[in-house]
C-alpha cells in the first residue's frame, strides 16, 4: 500500500494539469476534466491498480484550501458595498438559497426515510445545494456580452451566496457535534461566537500589521500565516475553522479600509490551484458502487436543487416588486454548482458524524456537478436571452 | 544616466521640470478620473484632502473596473466590486510611493519603478504636496 503525500498529490495535479490542456484544445469545460484526472486514480481504476491510498494528508489539504476559500469570500466584500448591493440582490440570494435547501432537504429526507442517517445526509445536502459556479455564470455573461437588471442581479447573487453557504455548513457541523439537542445548541453557540471572536481579533491583527508593510512581495507570506495560525487555534479551541477564515478575511479587508484587494490579490492567484485539488480529489474518491447505491439520490438532488432555486427566487423577487425579467428568470441563471460545494462536501469524509455517509455525499455531489456543469450554462444562456438581455449578433469570437 | 540627472535634487528637478500632480477628491467618478488623466498626459491619480494626499490610484487600477465586463473570468472580489460601483475612495491605496523635496534622483527611481509609479508626488515637510516627478521627464532627459 503506497500512502504517499507527494507521489499521490503529484500524480493527481500532473494528471489534472496534463487534461486541463486537453479541456483548452477541444473547449470542454475545465473542471470536468478536473474530476477525470482524479477519477483515473480512483481505486476502481489506477489507484487500485498501483494500490495508491487517500491518506489522512487529504483532510489536511482539503481544509487548508477551503480556509483559503472561505477566507477570499469574506474579504470580497466589505460593509459598504453590501449596502449597496440592492435588495433584489440580498432577497434573491435568500430565496434561491433557501428554495433549494428546503426542497433538497424534503425530497432526500422523504426518499431516505426510514434509513438510518436519513436526517443527516438530507441537511448535508441541503446545505451543499446554497452555493453555485460563479465562473460558468461569469463565462455565459461575458461570451454572449449580457447587460442589464437579470445580468447585474444575477453576478451579486451568485457571488453573496457562496458566502451564505459555507455559513449554512458551518452551522450544520456546528449543530452534528452536540450529543443532544441541547447540548449541541450551547456546542453550537461556542463553536459560531467563538470562531467571530477569533475571526475578528486575527483580522484585526492582520490589518494592523499589513498597514505596517510596505513590500508587497510581504503580503502573502503574511496572509498564508494568519490564516494558519487561525485555523489551528481555531481547531485546540474547538471554534468553526470556515467561519474563522471568513471572518478572518471580511475584518481584515473592513478594517484595512480602502487598498484592502493588496491583503487578497496575492492569494487570489492560488484559487485556481485550490480547485485543482478539490475537484482531483473528489474525483479519486470516485467509487462506482456508492454512486451507483446512490443514483436516484443524484436524480433528485439536481431536481429539488433547480426546482427550489427558481422557486426560491421567483417567491423573493415577487416580495420586492424586482422587474419581470428578474422574477421569471433569475432562479435558472443560479443552477451552475462547482468548486465550493465539492470541496465542503470533500471536508464531510473524515468526519466523524459523517463516517457512514461521507464518501456517498462526496459522489453524490461530485455526480450532480458534473451534470450541472454541462446543463447550467445552457440555463444560464437561455435566462439571459429570455430576458432580452443577449442577442446573436453579441457573442465573443 | 548623467551624473547631473543623477545628482540633482527632487527640489532642482522640480524647479527645471515644474509638473502637477492630478489631484481627485474621494467621491470622483471613476469615468472622470480616467478622462482627466488622459487630458493630462498621465498615469496616476492622487486623491487629496485639505492638501493632504490621501491615497493613490493608477490607470490601470481604474481600468481594470471601468472595463470588467470585458473580462471573462472575476473573483468573488472582483464580483462584488463591479455589481456594487467602486468610488474613488474605496479604490485608492493609502500606501502610496512618495518622496521629499531634499532626496536625490537617483534615491527615488527604484521607488518609481518598483511601485509601478509613473507620476511619483513630491510631499513637502507638511505633507502637503508639491508636485510630481513624471518619470517619463526623467528618461527623456537623461537619453539626451
Amino acid at each position: 500500500m503506497t500512502e504517499s503525500l507527494f507521489l499521490n498529490l503529484g500524480l493527481l495535479l500532473v494528471t489534472g494539469l496534463l487534461l486541463s490542456l486537453v479541456a483548452a484544445r477541444f473547449n470542454l469545460p475545465r473542471i470536468a476534466l478536473y474530476a477525470l484526472a482524479g477519477l483515473v486514480w480512483s481505486q476502481d481504476l489506477l489507484g487500485g491498480v498501483f494500490d495508491l491510498q487517500l491518506g489522512n494528508w487529504s483532510v489536511v489539504l482539503t481544509d487548508t484550501a477551503l480556509a483559503l476559500i472561505a477566507y477570499l469570500i469574506g474579504g470580497s466584500v466589505t460593509a459598504r458595498q453590501l449596502k449597496r448591493l440592492g435588495n433584489t440582490i440580498v432577497f434573491c440570494t435568500v430565496g434561491e438559497v433557501l428554495g433549494a435547501a428546503t426542497l433538497v432537504f424534503l425530497g432526500v429526507w422523504l426518499f431516505l426515510s426510514g434509513k438510518a442517517g436519513a436526517l443527516l445526509v438530507a441537511a448535508a445536502l441541503a446545505v451543499l445545494a446554497a452555493s453555485t459556479a460563479p465562473a460558468a455564470t461569469v463565462a455565459v455573461i461575458h461570451e454572449y456580452r449580457s447587460r442589464g437588471p437579470l445580468t447585474t442581479s444575477l453576478l451579486g447573487v451568485v457571488a453573496l451566496d457562496d458566502a451564505v453557504g459555507i455559513i449554512l455548513f458551518s452551522l450544520l457541523l456546528a449543530i452534528t457535534t452536540g450529543t443532544s439537542i441541547t447540548g449541541a445548541m450551547s456546542m453550537a453557540a461556542v463553536e459560531i461566537g467563538g470562531a467571530l471572536m477569533l475571526g475578528m481579533v486575527m483580522g484585526w491583527a492582520l490589518a494592523f500589521f499589513g498597514h505596517r508593510v510596505r513590500n508587497p512581495h510581504f503580503f502573502l507570506p503574511m496572509v498564508l500565516s494568519a490564516i494558519l495560525l487561525s485555523q489551528g487555534l481555531a481547531e485546540i479551541w474547538h471554534c468553526s475553522a470556515l467561519l474563522t477564515a471568513m471572518t478572518l478575511g471580511f475584518v481584515a479587508r473592513a478594517t484595512f479600509k480602502s487598498g484592502g484587494e493588496r491583503l487578497l490579490a496575492p492569494v487570489e492567484y492560488l484559487e485556481e490551484l485550490v480547485f485543482l485539488v478539490f475537484f482531483t480529489l473528489a474525483g479519486a474518491h470516485f467509487d462506482l458502487d456508492v454512486l451507483l447505491s446512490g443514483v436516484e439520490l443524484v436524480f433528485i438532488y439536481v431536481v429539488a436543487r433547480v426546482l427550489g432555486k427558481m422557486a426560491g427566487t421567483n417567491l423573493a423577487a415577487r416580495f420586492i416588486a424586482a422587474p419581470e425579467s428578474v422574477r421569471k428568470y433569475i432562479g435558472l441563471g443560479v443552477v451552475p454548482q462547482a468548486g465550493i460545494a465539492i470541496g465542503l462536501a470533500l471536508s464531510l469524509v473524515n468526519h466523524p458524524v459523517f463516517a457512514d455517509s461521507g464518501l456517498l455525499i462526496v459522489n453524490v455531489i461530485l455526480a450532480s456537478t458534473l451534470i450541472y456543469e454541462l446543463l447550467g450554462p445552457f440555463a444560464t444562456r437561455y435566462a439571459l436571452l429570455k430576458a432580452g438581455e443577449i442577442s446573436g449578433e453579441q457573442r465573443y469570437e | 544616466m548623467s551624473e547631473q540627472i543623477i545628482e540633482s535634487s527632487v527640489a532642482d528637478w522640480l524647479r527645471q521640470h515644474p509638473a502637477e500632480l492630478v489631484s481627485i477628491s474621494a467621491e470622483t467618478a471613476l469615468i472622470d478620473i480616467v478622462k482627466t488623466l488622459l487630458e493630462h498626459d498621465s498615469r496616476d491619480a492622487y486623491v487629496v484632502e485639505n492638501n493632504q494626499v490621501k491615497g493613490h490610484l493608477s490607470f490601470n487600477k481604474l481600468l481594470n473596473h471601468l472595463f470588467s465586463h470585458d473580462r471573462p473570468v472575476h473573483s468573488h472580489r472582483q464580483l462584488f466590486a463591479r455589481v456594487a460601483a467602486a468610488t474613488a475612495g474605496e479604490l485608492m491605496d493609502p500606501h502610496f510611493a512618495y518622496c521629499r523635496e531634499d532626496e536625490k534622483i537617483n534615491q527615488i527611481l527604484h521607488r518609481q519603478l518598483q511601485c509601478d509609479v509613473c507620476d511619483l508626488v513630491v510631499l513637502a515637510a507638511d505633507n502637503a504636496p508639491v508636485g510630481v516627478i513624471k518619470l517619463t521627464e526623467v528618461v527623456r532627459e537623461s537619453l539626451r
